[in-house]
């Protein structure tokens, strides 16, 4: 009973990756541009360029069926942000369609690329969290761990990801609200904070995986 | 335990894993988009995985982790049950933690499990864990140490594992089916087994036996003179009217048990096998035999230099218990012969009654009334033992408990019941050939009678045949 109310929960996850997606690209110019090439497929360019977005999507779920759950998940985010670069490169900050003005003749409002990219990024971390308790699980199970233990450790786990998440998404809605730097940019104190991160995590990364490279190199 | 085996390099525990450097990387990745093409979609899709990757590095696993292990009974039978008791202690962290106390392969779970998984929240827990087992053979066994896990609670570092205790032995003992008594009915001598045997030697008790007519060496003190009286009323007293009280004698018979612990007691499973019935046998023979005051002494084949010197009483019973618990297999055959040599001297001395527990089912007979050649050192040992006990005036028995190996192959399989069959009469002639020599065999199928129930069975039918 428990599996399948999961199970349902990853398809709707996926359906909502998967119309984000298609979404994005869609409204995207270069999306437009892209089903205006393909002349032999009747229909409006936007129900052209979802489909494709969409029908790559199902590929990729297919694909990556029976991958671990971080690999699986990685892999839908990732191709759901290529998806999003249309969009990105027509947004506020840096109009990078001015380059090729021939490809700037919509102008899409920011805030739907905004909606959408943060729909693929929590759905993908909503299934990832829900893959890994039922991995989880399943191996908790197979090593003869009473029932009741397992679905407290995995219930305990999920909320305390879930949790984190929207914390996350809290922190974002923090962020964006902050009303600082001209009209049509970037807020500064997202760019710096983005600036530290960027300095940070590679940083930590770097020095937490230190000891056990050295211990590889010693070892190989 | 939850993990599989790791190599060495992933085995550092408490170091980030790949789960988070996919995390960190996405979240570089994305803000680098974000700021190259000004887009405020992808700063804000890196603004939440940021926030994910710093609370998973803030949330520290579970740490300040001890385990006490009491195991309520360290010496028992088999087929009791022991309980055991883990205090788990989780002092700091958040996340997940598992213990598991192993225990040895042979024993049988019965109640909880000895793999537990405890989430530990904010506050400090200790938490109280018990299971049971059931022990389901003899020997001598090690509870290795506890062990341990502790997992980040996004998994986002390598487990933190440790092993604490030290490994503590169980002895299980081998299970003793009491005998019960017969009959009340007091004989000379009646065998095959000395269970309502009498000494006929020995100093008088204080314990009456009987009433009998005098004989020859009796006391005058020990002249009923009323029996007597009555007895030759209003007639002249004559020596066959006298009647003495008769008196039970100190000493009781001798019992002397050889035990066949070659490879060949053990087929069958490791938990039902020839083995392990002969032990039960020989723990059963011991405990009846030395709960009257028997002496009881044993030789095991697997240590052929060592005896178990007679000697009666409950000191004795722990001490044949304890050799019981620890024998084991051996390769090669049963050199009975060997073994009589070995105890010869207990042998001339006590002359005791004698239990040989082996198979006799291992060799195919050549012709009817013929010993197989296989058997060669179990006639020459029982010719030995007989020639010991005619130097006095008592006599050797040799009783033979033949255990059938071939009752422990399927049941229900048609092919192995007639297997089964014809190998039971051969057997049989065989058993029949070893009778010749004076040996009383006593055929056991440990699958379908007790040893006890046999052992009764026998003396009953027995009884009265000499």
């Amino acid at each position: 009973m428990k599996l399948t109310i999961m199970s349902i929960l990853i398809v709707c996850l996926r359906v909502v990756t998967i119309s984000a997606v298609g979404v994005a690209f869609a409204i995207s110019v270069i999306g437009d541009w892209l089903a205006s090439q393909i002349s032999f497929i009747p229909g409006s360019p936007e129900y052209i360029s979802g489909g494709i977005a969409v029908l790559v999507m199902i590929a990729v779920i297919g694909l990556r069926w029976n991958s671990s759950p971080v690999s699986r998940n990685l892999t839908l985010a990732a191709v759901g942000t290529f998806f999003h670069v249309p969009g990105a490169l027509q947004g506020s900050g840096a109009n990078w369609l001015n380059v090729v003005p021939s490809l700037n003749a919509t102008s899409t409002q920011e805030p739907v690329f905004v909606l959408t990219f943060i729909v693929v990024i929590v759905t993908c971390v909503l299934g990832l969290i829900i893959d890994s308790a039922r991995e989880e699980a399943s191996d908790l199970m197979k090593r003869g761990l009473v029932e009741e233990s397992v679905r407290a450790i995995v219930k305990q786990a999920v909320l305390f990801k879930v949790g984190t998440l929207l914390l996350g998404l809290l922190i974002m809605f923090v962020i964006s609200f902050i009303p600082i730097g001209p009209p049509g940019s970037l807020p500064p104190a997202v760019l710096a904070f983005v600036g530290v991160l960027v300095i940070i995590i590679p940083v930590v990364v770097y020095f937490d995986t230190w000891p056990s490279r050295n211990i590889s190199e010693k070892e190989s | 335990m939850i993990t599989s085996e790791r190599s060495v390099a992933d085995s550092l525990p408490g170091r980030i894993n790949q789960g988070a450097v996919v995390l960190a990387a996405s979240t570089v990745l994305l803000v680098a988009a974000g700021v190259g093409f000004g887009s405020f979609a992808f700063i804000s899709g890196a603004v939440i995985l940021a926030s994910i990757y710093a609370v998973a590095n803030l949330v520290k696993g579970p740490s300040g982790i001890s385990v006490e292990r009491v195991i309520q009974k360290n010496s028992v039978w088999v087929g009791d049950e022991v309980e055991v008791l883990l205090r788990l202690t989780v002092n700091r962290g958040i996340g997940p933690v598992f213990v598991r106390c192993p225990i040895p392969e042979v024993m049988e779970l019965v109640d909880g499990s000895n793999l537990f998984g405890v989430w530990k929240g904010r506050a400090p827990k200790i938490v109280d864990l018990k299971f049971k087992f059931r022990t389901t053979v003899r020997g001598v066994f090690t509870c290795k140490p506890v062990l341990w896990e502790a997992h980040h609670p996004f998994r986002f570092r390598t487990p933190v594992h440790e092993v604490v205790g030290t490994p503590e032995d169980i002895v299980v003992r081998a299970g003793i089916n009491e005998i019960s008594r017969v009959t009340n009915v007091r004989g000379l001598a009646i065998n095959p087994n000395p269970m309502m045997d009498m000494s006929v030697i020995g100093n008088q008790t204080t314990e009456f036996r009987e009433i009998r007519n005098f004989a020859i060496g009796d006391s005058v003190k020990s002249i009923n003179w009323k029996a007597t009286a009555r007895k030759s009323s209003a007639r002249e007293l004559t020596a066959q009217d006298i009647l003495v009280n008769d008196y039970e004698r100190e000493g009781k018979k001798a019992i002397w048990l050889f035990l066949d612990t070659t490879s060949a007691m053990s087929v069958g499973s490791s938990l039902v096998n020839p083995l392990e019935h002969a032990i039960e046998a020989a723990g059963a023979l011991s405990f009846y035999y030395l709960k009257r005051g028997y002496q009881v002494g044993a030789h095991f084949s697997n240590r052929n230099s060592r005896l178990i010197h007679m000697d009666s009483g409950q000191a004795q019973l722990r001490k044949i218990s304890r050799e019981l618990s620890e024998l084991s297999s051996e390769e090669g055959s049963y050199d009975f012969r060997r073994s009589v040599q070995m105890c010869r001297r207990q042998i001339l001395r006590y002359v005791p009654e004698c239990f040989v527990i082996t198979r006799l089912d291992t060799e195919e007979p050549l012709q009817t009334n013929q010993i197989p050649p296989g058997f060669d050192s179990l006639i020459t040992g029982v010719k030995a033992l007989a020639a010991y006990g005619s130097r006095g005036h008592k006599s050797v028995r040799v009783n033979i408990v033949a255990i059938s190996g071939y009752a422990y192959t399927s049941q229900n399989d048609e092919v192995n019941s007639v297997a089964r069959i014809i190998r039971g009469l051969e057997t049989d002639l065989i058993t029949r050939a070893v009778r010749r020599y004076g040996v009383n065999v006593i055929s056991w199928d440990p699958t379908g009678s007790r040893f006890s129930d046999l052992l009764l069975a026998h003396a009953l039918s027995g009884r009265g045949k000499r």
